[in-house]
């Protein structure tokens, strides 16, 4: 149903009628709720407007003017619709009625927070562990932080987003910064995250970044086709093999 | 989780709880919306004392310890005075008994209190993974190994000699700081508080401040108690794209524009809706004490409360209530002071 009422940042068909309907019957009550009117109608007026959305999205700092949208109270309004609408009548039936209604309208037409688009559940439940993080990053970072206090490692760009999250003893040359967010990436970053995300990574130009950058463990899927001369002659050697990863080490 | 861990916790609660007795109203009658009250406040008041600290300290480039120190000494006097000046009302939160009258409103109550249940321990349960927190949990992690704050380039953890990319935008909301000094506190690791422990008392924060403005808009219980249940069932089913304000509430609330969407959103518009009602210059110094916890959570943090209090401020114009214009200037300054910092460091 809720592909009936369309889904934006806006919200649903539905949601948009509750909130212009609570709107519309606050604008004729007068006292504390005509608190929501005022600034809902100078939210409008100023910020959700299209002249000045331009405005907002060129000169202020933020390419997300979907977050502005969070400051129009459609929460505390739509949730308000049903129970000005219950205040009408005496009978705790009929109210628990109404309420029942609205709660069933917003559920069936609205869409589970929970679910992404695909039907997929956004949370897995029970969780990998205490740190909510995936399973196999904690063994791999438990197996550097046994061999090392503070270990230098270059990791599978799949771990590399997470491993840092467990602990700050592990440095790596690259996570999620690949993609520039504090530093643009220099040309080690590129050449090894180019390898170790082919399926048969050049060891000899990951081992020559690793000796200059000082890494000394290299951290790849026991899955990969990597021949086994290949690492020995470019001074790898196996350390341990955890939850599928191979950990080596530079000799 | 270490017994040592939850004494922490339960001290700090207090703490924080002892700090809030003072800027709590008296709305809400039930007691454990009073202490729940009391608490939020105190954590407001908690992250406006770390934006002050933090900021300077950052931009000074002063090691990790002395906003550790410094905040646990103010923090913790803040908590002994406010115990001295409101020991009475202390002591009220604590003793207070209520008795349950079962009836539809009950119900209605109950059920929302059950969905709530239900979105807290899907957070304590359940795990959600995000790209972004790559960046915070690294920084806290890296404040507390190496002692330095945003000298670090978190996804890699190599030295910065400056506040480079994002380290720039954090500057102004050093968010990660504040975590990083309550997951020594309560002797855990940064993931877990921001995974786990976190994210239920922040949505019970969220819900707290939904519940007071239903007690601002209906004098009836069962029109409260269907207000309280319908934004509970609306925060879990207005997904919208997946950036609406109920899918951060619900699905990474421990990031600081998450709070910003699901806390502190819903608190500032009760504390407007406080001074839409009386412009008590005990109310207006509340807002401008939520104003400056929101600019600690992020950039979102700073221009938002910014937007809200400056567009009640039209309102304040337009309603000829001058007299609290100079309240009103005390309330959107730390949002003012903070976007230059911000716009200073990251251009």
């Amino acid at each position: 149903m809720s592909g009936i009422v369309g889904d934006s940042s806006y919200g649903n068909l539905i949601f948009q009628i509750a909130f212009v309907s609570a709107v519309l019957m606050l604008v004729f009550f007068k006292g504390r709720r005509a608190f929501f009117v005022i600034p809902s109608f100078l939210l409008f007026a100023v910020i959700i407007n299209p002249v000045f959305k331009n405005l907002w999205e060129n000169t202020l700092h933020f390419n997300y003017y979907w977050r502005v949208l969070w400051i129009v109270p459609v929460i505390p309004l739509c949730a308000a619709l049903p129970a000005m609408i219950s205040e009408r009548t005496e009978n705790k039936m009929i109210k628990t009625a109404i309420a029942v209604l609205f709660a069933l309208l917003f559920i069936f037409t609205g869409m589970n927070v929970y679910r992404g688009y695909d039907g997929s559940r956004m949370f897995r439940t029970p969780a990998d562990n205490v740190y909510k993080l995936p399973q196999d990053t904690i063994d791999v970072a438990d197996a550097l932080l046994d061999k090392e206090e503070h270990p230098r490692a270059v990791v599978d760009p799949a771990i590399g987003m997470y491993i840092r999250q467990y602990s700050g003893n592990i440095s790596i040359l690259y996570g999620r910064d690949v993609l520039g967010y504090i530093m643009p990436p220099d040309d080690d970053t590129w050449s090894v995250y180019g390898q170790l995300s082919s399926e048969a990574p050049d060891l000899a130009a990951v081992r020559e970044v690793m000796e200059r950058r000082e890494y000394r463990y290299l951290v790849i899927r026991d899955d990969k086709a990597i021949p086994a001369e290949g690492l020995k002659q470019n001074g790898f050697e196996l350390m341990q093999t955890v939850s599928g990863w191979n950990i080596y080490t530079l000799t | 989780m270490p017994i040592i861990s939850i004494i922490s916790g339960l001290i700090l609660i207090a703490a924080v709880t002892c700090v809030g007795v003072a800027f709590t109203d008296d709305i809400d009658g039930h007691p454990a919306v009073k202490l729940c009250s009391a608490f939020a406040y105190g954590q407001f008041f908690v992250w406006a004392v770390f934006e002050l600290l933090a900021v300077p300290l950052v931009m000074l480039r002063a090691p990790f310890t002395v906003l550790v120190y410094s905040s646990v000494i103010i923090i913790g006097a803040a908590a002994c005075l406010s115990f001295i000046r409101n020991k009475k009302r202390v002591m009220e939160l604590s003793v207070q008994k209520t008795g349950l009258r079962p009836d539809v409103t009950w119900l209605l109550f109950g059920i929302a209190a059950a969905l709530i249940l239900f979105q807290m321990a899907t957070y304590i349960l359940g795990m959600h993974l995000d790209e972004d927190d790559s960046r915070w949990i690294a920084e806290s992690n890296d404040a507390i190994v190496y002692g330095t704050m945003f000298l670090r380039n978190p996804a890699t953890g190599e030295p910065v000699n400056a506040f480079l990319g994002e380290l720039s935008k954090d500057i102004a909301s050093p968010y990660p700081m504040y975590m990083a000094v309550m997951s020594l506190l309560l002797m855990i690791r940064p993931v877990v508080l921001y995974h786990t422990v976190i994210p239920p008392t922040l949505l019970l924060l969220s819900y707290l401040f939904y519940y007071k403005i239903g007690c601002r808009l209906f004098r009836g219980s069962a029109e409260r108690a269907i207000f309280f249940l319908m934004t509970a069932v609306i925060t879990q089913f207005f997904r919208g794209e997946g950036y609406t304000q109920a899918s951060f509430s619900l699905l990474r609330i421990w990031q600081g524009k998450a709070v910003v969407a699901g806390v502190i959103i819903p608190a500032l518009t009760y504390q407007l809706m406080c001074i839409y009602r009386e412009g008590s210059i005990r109310n207006w110094l509340t807002l401008a004490m939520m104003d400056c916890g929101a600019c600690l959570l992020s950039g979102m943090g700073i221009l938002l409360s910014a937007i809200l209090t400056g567009l009640f401020g039209l309102y304040i114009v337009c309603r000829k209530r001058y007299r609290e214009l100079p309240w009103l200037a005390v309330s959107v300054a730390p949002s003012v002071l903070f976007e230059l910092v911000y716009y200073i460091n990251a251009g």
